[in-house]
């Protein structure tokens, strides 16, 4: 377990990370350290976000750059799990159509207006 | 990094169990030794304690048999049947005596010999002489002289043997007494050395705890030190593991405080050299929106920054045309120098092209083609509007945006992103339209009003913005409806904003006011 603060949390787990609390910049850096070095090629790699409560857009960044690396390896960066909040960021931002994300450890097909099973 | 000799390193615990190991086996094996040699040793002096007692029973012995001789003799010389009374005692006091010294020299077969023929040449004696004589005494007052000699001839033999018997038992105590003396010197020297070698081991594991554990402990605690007075001491390897992962340890930490060191130095330059940029980014920032003098139409805004940086948020309003206005508010990750200057890029570089007659959607297109490269730009939201002053139609586009929110009589419509953020990931962006009544009011903001948090960190949220929007008194103004938001950030939030607040809005206050004071037409737009 690493915290970066007492409202945020990064626990490993068999296939990837499970986050908890809220990702914003001051939590950013070590979920960054914790992401990169587990994209392999032909991987897939999963983050839990169920305990995440908050994404600022320093919190973004890092998801989205954990995303196109795993896509120019080969792989596949997977969002599990997403709260209504986190899902209504992505689906503000427009990322939905982008970022693999799924529900249960079913990849979930979400819709354009951000509809989700997780919904 | 310290370098490491893998031949050479080993586990302290595992060095120190070992040598546990070993001492608890010696001494093991020392003290059975011990308790083996010190019975051996008790047993021989035992040996020679009944030994010494024979020895007693051969006085014993022997004066039964002179006892015998001479009780005979006294009898022959008197006549006296008492004389023979030590004759009789003799012999019982020989049975006696023999019975001890059997028992006593059963492991000492020359002495028990010596003490068989001494028994029986007593038991010849007694019955070819001493019992023949004294029958002829009886008889008669002479006893035959020939008999008396053979008799007396009889006893010397005994006491000869006597004196063989004697011999072999002092034979016997001084073997007894060697063999005490060289058992106690064997039990003594095994002790010795068994004392000996535990105690060359409790040095040597000293001496190892010293070297292994307490020199690099100190060494160790002397880099610590002079860590903390800010003089760095790359420390040796250890042959210890355990050890010598400490020592790397510290190495690292060393290393990464003075890389930390270093950063925060670099830090702090940039930032000295950053101030006075800062401060007039800040400012072209802060100024170029303003309130717009349009007749029909009341707009206003407002801006914070978050505590103690400059702001990555940044808008602005102007008119394209006689009857053509635009808005637009840009959000760059971060605070800060950088993310201001490029907020401000894209605030140009937006107006720019609203200028030459692009559409919203297509202005965010080209500035994501042309800004910079996606991998190092910052991701960015923006919302990009163009209303006609004459009829209140709005074309807009949001490149991942907060939705913006029309404030209509009939209720809120939201205004929803067109594309994604700026800088994720390669798009385009549309443009779509809605339509402003007289008394409407287009409300824009940034992520930093419904992302503040209160004490209990939860944040304010898209629906408090919406109920405070809803419950707008009639009429509002542009003016009130920033006020109103601005109450409601600060109302809600706790400690100084972590996040950019902007806020904008326009209101379609009048129709009647644009007739005859505008050209109808509208100049036509273009994509991109």
């Amino acid at each position: 377990m690493t915290d970066a603060g007492e409202l945020f949390g990064i626990e490993e787990i068999a296939d990837g990370l499970r986050l908890t609390g809220e990702l914003d910049a001051s939590t950013c850096p070590p979920v960054r350290t914790q992401l990169t070095p587990r994209i392999q090629p032909n991987g897939r790699l999963k983050v839990d976000l169920a305990g995440v409560t908050f994404i600022d857009s320093s919190g973004l960044r890092v998801l989205i750059d954990a995303h196109r690396e795993a896509e120019a390896r080969d792989g596949r960066l997977i969002l599990s799990n997403p709260s209504r909040v986190v899902l209504r960021l992505f689906e503000i931002s427009g990322l939905l159509p982008h970022l693999h994300i799924e529900s249960d450890g079913a990849e979930s097909a979400t819709t354009s207006d951000g509809s989700s099973p997780t919904d | 990094m310290s370098t490491f000799t893998p031949e050479r390193s080993f586990s302290v615990e595992r060095r120190l169990g070992r040598f546990v190991a070993v001492s608890i086996a010696v001494l093991c094996v020392a003290g059975v030794t011990c308790v083996v040699l010190f019975n051996a040793w008790a047993r021989a002096a035992d040996d020679r304690r009944e030994v010494r007692s024979a020895v007693d029973s051969f006085g014993e012995l022997s004066l039964s048999l002179s006892d015998q001789e001479s009780g005979v003799r006294g009898y022959l010389l008197s006549g006296d049947e008492s004389f023979l009374d030590p004759y009789n005692a003799g012999v019982a006091t020989q049975i006696a005596a023999t019975r001890s010294l059997s028992d006593v020299l059963a492991r000492a077969p020359v002495a028990l010999a010596a003490l068989q023929v001494v028994n029986s040449l007593a038991d010849q004696w007694r019955t070819s002489a001493a019992e023949v004589q004294i029958q002829q005494r009886r008889e008669s007052p002479t006893v035959d002289t020939a008999l008396v000699a053979d008799g007396k001839r009889q006893f010397d033999m005994l006491r000869a043997q006597l004196e063989t018997l004697q011999a072999a038992l002092n034979v016997r105590v001084e073997e007894l007494d060697q063999r005490v003396v060289n058992r106690q010197r064997v039990a003594v020297a095994a002790l010795v050395v068994s004392v000996g070698f535990l105690a060359v081991m409790a040095i040597v594991t000293g001496r190892r705890f010293h070297q292994w554990v307490f020199q690099p402990l100190k060494t160790i605690g002397v880099a610590a030190r002079q860590v903390s007075l800010g003089n760095p001491m790359k420390l040796p390897s250890f042959q210890a593991k355990e050890l010598n992962d400490v020592s790397e340890a510290v190495n690292a930490l060393q290393q990464s405080l003075a890389h930390e060191r270093d950063n925060a130095v670099r830090s702090y330059e940039t930032l000295q050299q950053s101030a006075v940029l800062a401060l007039h980014v800040r400012s072209q920032l802060t100024t170029d929106a303003d309130s717009l003098d349009i007749d029909g139409w009341s707009t206003a805004s407002a801006s914070r920054s978050a505590e103690g940086v400059v702001a990555g948020d940044c808008h602005d309003m102007g008119l394209l045309s006689p009857t053509r206005m635009y808005l637009l508010v840009v959000d760059v990750t971060g605070h800060g120098p950088l993310p201001a200057l490029n907020a401000l890029t894209a605030k140009s570089l937006l107006r720019s092209g609203l200028r030459a007659g692009m559409t919203p959607g297509g202005a965010l297109t080209w500035l994501s083609n042309n800004a910079t490269t996606e991998e190092d730009m910052e991701l960015l939201t923006a919302f990009v509007a163009v209303i006609s002053l004459s009829t209140g139609r709005v074309q807009y586009a949001s490149a991942g945006h907060p939705p913006a929110y029309l404030v209509k009589e009939s209720g809120l419509e939201e205004l929803n992103p067109t594309g994604p953020l700026l800088g994720a990931f390669p798009a385009t962006w549309g443009t779509d339209i809605a339509d402003m009544p007289v008394g409407a009011t287009l409300v824009v903001y940034s992520d930093g009003l419904t992302e503040v948090p209160n004490e209990h960190r939860i944040r304010l949220g898209e629906d408090a913005v919406k109920s405070r929007l809803s419950a707008m008194p009639p009429g509002s103004d542009a003016r009130a409806v920033v006020q109103r938001l601005v109450d409601l950030f600060d109302e809600f939030r706790s400690g100084p904003p972590a996040d950019d607040l902007t806020i904008l809005a326009v209101t379609f206050s009048d129709h009647d006011a644009l007739v005859g004071s505008r050209d109808s037409v509208e100049p036509g737009m273009v994509g991109t």
